[in-house]
């Protein structure tokens, strides 16, 4: 997928945000019903990318209702960036404000600016400034409404995306790549969602919760996923097995058994714990953080090398949702404990504001011979160091 | 919040999640929803909510929720009709007494055994009860009980699973 989103695209997109929205009514209806979205302003990042467009919506009333800004690139990780119901965006009479401030200032006896291009840029996001260039180079860059002259970046006396009060810096270019790429995943996911076939054909450009409600029942309001025997659901159970740890120590052993079990390889915990360094049932131990990559290498032995594990450090929940949807379990640890993951669940009708409800289910070998499903476990109120996937090497 | 107010707060939230079907334990229709008990960090700090859910006496399920009232996760013990025998006893679990007698059993009657106290093992999914033992010596210990089973607290070092246990 591209990081850029087609300006047109974007226009889409969030009219169809606003009218999940309203249909849900987090936006105040009487303001919204009908109301239509106007032509979005273009703000840049200060590395010259377009960000996003603030789009104003035009009530039914003719009035303006406020406006909304919506991702022209995947780097914020979902389309709609926030909505102001009660703010009233001109972007003709701040570019008018800006045009005079800047003609105004003191020249100290220097020509007058000259300029030959305007544009709004997000010079420390969200904060906004109006930026003035000549043939391609700026020439002034001033802070929306303050109208101050915005200072150069220090870039090099910080870390990036810790900027100062009074700052420009580059969203695009500060962000780590990891988590770049993060947001791109779930921008993807997000687009495949409003592109799906049950909102394909709204017109968008029109804000109606009337219009949403022969379609919302047949919307899918949660993505959910659980092993099965095979990828093909409609004809097999749900397959996965708890398995309790034998003693105290040993999550990360049972954790092992329970993949191991899933791909037919059975084993006792004790021969795994003999396998992982853990001790025997008389004696046993858990496994250093130092030796975590163990596990990969004892899912590959015990399998005689036809599976193929991989260590990953904190992978986000597309990881987990991307292993799931191919049938196969991960092992998850967490800080000093070990578990293993067989589904997932996440509300795709979120509400702006909101991240939705992310959860795993999680197998849980504890408590000690007993073991305990989770279903669900919140994903944002757990810390995940670790993920093992495994997969069956084929020809 | 009061710690009080806190409880009935967290025991409505549960007990509205679980009647309006929001969390499933199948064969356990019949459950119902007891009493919160706090759970505390290693400093004895308050931490979260722990709610069981019981049936004929025993523990078919839990819901943990933070000390903001976030539901963290809901776990089942009770996987199928008819495996009722192989959930916990409730009082294992739940019972101060019982939690108790089992450090006596583990370090002898002549020791002195502090009231137990909700915790967790390394972390807040791993469920213990702590309870400190002085023996004749004067020595202290601190054990872990998590149901049936009992061991001493094997400390913090960075091993997953632990440093050592029965």
């Amino acid at each position: 997928m591209d990081e850029k989103i087609k300006p047109s695209e974007v226009h889409r997109i969030g009219g169809l945000e606003l009218n999940l929205l309203n249909y849900v009514r987090a936006l105040p209806r009487a303001v919204f019903e009908g109301a239509r979205l106007e032509t979005g302003t273009p703000v840049f990042d200060l590395n010259g990318e377009l960000l996003f467009y603030r789009i104003p919506t035009i009530g039914p009333n003719a009035a303006q209702a406020g406006y909304a800004d919506v991702a022209a690139h995947t780097v914020f990780g979902a389309p709609l960036l926030g909505v102001a119901p009660s703010a009233v965006w001109d972007e003709q009479a701040l570019v008018g404000e800006a045009r005079e401030t800047l003609a105004a200032r003191p020249k100290g006896g220097k020509a007058p600016v000259s300029y030959d291009e305007v544009r709004f840029v997000a010079y420390s996001y969200p904060k906004l400034a109006v930026a003035f260039f000549h043939k391609g180079k700026e020439v002034n860059m001033l802070e929306l409404k303050s109208w101050l002259e915005v200072p150069p970046s220090n870039l090099k006396e910080r870390k990036p995306m810790e900027p100062g009060n009074f700052e420009r810096w580059s969203l695009i270019d500060e962000m780590p790549e990891d988590r770049k790429r993060e947001n791109l995943n779930r921008f993807g996911e997000r687009l495949e969602r409003l592109n799906g076939p049950e909102l394909r054909d709204i017109d968008a450009s029109v804000i109606s919760a009337t219009r949403l409600v022969s379609i919302i029942p047949i919307l899918r309001l949660t993505d959910t996923e659980e092993l099965h025997y095979s990828t093909r659901q409609t004809d097999h159970h749900t397959c996965y097995e708890l398995r309790g740890q034998e003693t105290s120590v040993w999550c990360v052993g049972a954790s092992t058994q329970m993949v191991l079990d899933f791909y037919r390889y059975e084993y006792t915990q004790s021969r795994i714990a003999t396998q992982l360094g853990l001790g025997t049932l008389q004696n046993p131990n858990g496994l250093p953080y130092a030796r975590d990559n163990d596990v990969a290498v004892a899912l590959n032995t015990m399998s005689s090398g036809a599976l193929t594990a991989t260590m990953l450090t904190t992978p986000p929940f597309s990881t987990y949702c991307d292993e799931i949807r191919a049938n196969r379990p991960l092992i998850s640890f967490i800080p000093g404990h070990s578990r293993t993951v067989a589904g997932y669940t996440e509300s795709l009708l979120l509400i702006w504001g909101h991240t939705g409800f992310r959860g795993l289910l999680v197998y849980d070998p504890w408590p000690p011979n007993v073991g305990v499903i989770t279903r669900w476990e919140n994903f944002d109120t757990q810390i995940y160091r670790r993920a093992f996937t495994a997969h069956v090497t084929t020809i | 919040m009061e710690t009080n107010d806190s409880q009935t707060t967290v025991q409505r939230i549960a007990q509205e999640l679980w009647e309006r079907g929001s969390w499933q334990i199948p064969g356990g229709s019949g459950a119902v929803v007891g009493q919160a008990v706090p759970v505390c960090d290693f400093s004895g700090a308050f931490h979260s909510w722990v709610v069981p859910l019981t049936m004929e006496g025993k523990l078919v399920a839990w819901a943990q929720f933070s000390s903001q009232l976030a539901l963290q996760r809901f776990s089942i013990f009770l996987r199928r009709e008819a495996e009722l025998d192989r959930c916990p006893n409730a009082a294992d679990w739940f019972d101060r007494q019982v939690v108790r007698e089992r450090v006596i059993e583990k370090v002898g009657p002549e020791a002195d055994v502090t009231a137990p106290i909700l915790t967790f093992d390394r972390d807040p999914s791993r469920l213990v009860w702590l309870v400190e033992a002085r023996d004749n010596s004067g020595s202290r210990k601190r054990w872990f009980v998590a149901g049936r089973s009992v061991w001493e607290d094997p400390g913090t070092e960075e091993v997953t699973g632990g440093s050592g246990g029965y």
